[in-house]
């Protein structure tokens, strides 16, 4: 397969031409989209050697299973879900729920200053180290949701499927897709502090602990005030 | 799966709240390429299995199947209406059926063993396994009735419930017929299991091939009047494909 030729190929061309019997196909295929499929494993998976075990797998049941697609989707919602079915396995057959506590100075972090509001366009440096240890509270927190939540979210919020899409790879409905990722934001806020009382959702971690998180502050007594 | 039960009531989030755990999760997003010793890893994958596929080369191209069960067919009814005749004529009394040296002695066998179809058919030189016993690029062959379960079970994806039963039953419809797979004939059928093979669960493992490609057919424990069956993927024994089946 030459290098024009395949540029020109749709998805569904690539994928027939491989059940077709060209040595060629599958690889320009998955070439094209696996940038987007190793951000969906690497989410899913919580590390990069398991993302690449994850996708691996993923990689090799789309490969012979291209014969079973029947149109009926986009190549990638198939594609994808082949690729989040193989790394559900793999967090399933582990049985390991990643029990990674949230960063030690939880508690602290608000110190810090505003979180939310800025962007990875900044220009200064320590802006841009918050945003980077948002990123990872963030990504602590989602690795403590059930699985099928937190497949859920990384498609809709992370990646920006469309809800029906993100039912059609995960193979259920639409309104469980909506019931995955209610339940999951709701986990995400308390986990991430988002709902303490008179709390600021733009400030991580700050004031009281979160009752769910594993760090608990040595300093402010969680008693009420004193009224006297 | 359904999903873990969440640890006690969730809270309701506020248009607000929601819109901000949305926001947080977008800005978690990985955009950055996949990293170059995955893409060195999954590219040597990808070669690998082009490079097994049947008719790349150094791989024996795939046969033509229906072909071959109509002349193994074809030999057995001729070495069938050899055994009548020579059963006619009495015993000790050759005759040759076939101008192929391989046949004639396969033929001799079941002429003189009897009727068609029995066990011994199996032990013929063009059997299901010549691809095993001598001629490794052969490659699988589809099942017959004569062949038992020891032959690759021909499955397809979208017919997957109807091919199982319906091999299964031909199999079994001659209960002297039925060999079971050993290791070799996973080979033969371009699937050799691992060791140990304990990754494909209990149940009983046959060769077979889905939707053209080798797999693995493993039959779990029945379940009252039903079973599931599950095919597999050879080396990772990932599942490819399930459904549940009445008990055999």
């Amino acid at each position: 397969m030459n290098a024009p030729a395949e540029a020109e190929l749709t998805d569904h061309e690539l994928l027939q031409a491989h059940v077709d019997g060209d040595p060629d196909a599958f690889a320009v295929l998955f070439r094209r989209h696996r940038d987007r499929l190793w951000a969906v494993a690497l989410r899913t998976m919580g590390n990069p050697d398991d993302a690449a075990d994850g996708l691996q797998d993923g990689m090799i049941a789309a490969y012979r299973r291209a014969g079973s697609f029947r149109g009926d989707a986009a190549v990638t919602t198939w594609m994808h879900r082949v690729v989040v079915n193989a790394c559900l396995d793999r967090l399933r057959a582990a049985k390991v729920r990643r029990a990674d506590p949230l960063p030690e100075d939880l508690d602290d972090f608000g110190d810090r200053g505003s979180l939310a509001t800025s962007t990875t366009d900044a220009a200064d440096p320590a802006d841009l180290a918050v945003v980077d240890e948002r990123r990872r509270m963030v990504l602590a927190a989602l690795d403590q949701l059930p699985a099928d939540q937190k497949a859920a979210l990384i498609l809709v919020d992370m990646e920006g499927y469309p809800v029906a899409e993100v039912a059609a790879m995960l193979d259920c409905a639409v309104g469980t897709v909506k019931s995955r990722c209610s339940r999951g934001r709701a986990r995400l806020a308390t986990l991430l502090g988002v709902l303490r009382p008179g709390g600021d959702p733009d400030h991580l971690g700050t004031g009281n602990p979160d009752p769910l998180s594993s760090v608990r502050t040595t300093e402010a007594s969680r008693a009420p005030p004193d009224l006297g | 799966m359904s999903d873990q039960p969440d640890a006690g009531p969730l809270p309701e989030l506020t248009p607000a709240q929601e819109s901000e755990i949305r926001r947080l999760l977008a800005e978690a997003r990985h955009d950055e390429p996949m990293p170059v010793d995955v893409v060195d890893r999954l590219d040597a994958v990808l070669a690998g299995l082009t490079r097994d596929e049947p008719g790349s080369e150094g791989v024996a191209p795939v046969i033509d199947l229906a072909a071959r069960r109509r002349r193994r067919n074809a030999a057995a009814l001729l070495a069938g209406a050899a055994a009548v005749v020579v059963a006619g004529f009495g015993i000790g009394q050759m005759i040759d059926v076939s101008s192929n040296d391989s046949a004639d002695s396969g033929a001799t066998v079941n002429a003189d063993r009897g009727a068609a179809g029995s066990a011994d058919d199996q032990e013929a030189p063009e059997s299901h396994l010549e691809g095993g016993d001598g001629n490794p690029s052969e490659g699988p062959a589809a099942p017959t009735p004569m062949d038992g379960l020891a032959a690759p079970l021909s499955l397809r994806s979208d017919h997957l419930e109807r091919d199982i039963t319906h091999q299964l039953r031909l199999a079994y419809a001659d209960a002297s017929s039925v060999r079971t797979p050993d290791a070799k004939d996973f080979i033969a059928a371009g699937c050799p299991l691992p060791s140990p093979a304990t990754k494909f669960g209990l149940g009983d493992l046959y060769p077979a091939l889905f939707d053209g490609r080798p797999a693995v057919l493993a039959l779990r424990p029945p379940t009252g009047d039903t079973q599931q069956a599950d095919v597999l993927a050879c080396s990772t024994a990932d599942t490819l494909a399930s459904v549940t089946i009445p008990s055999h």
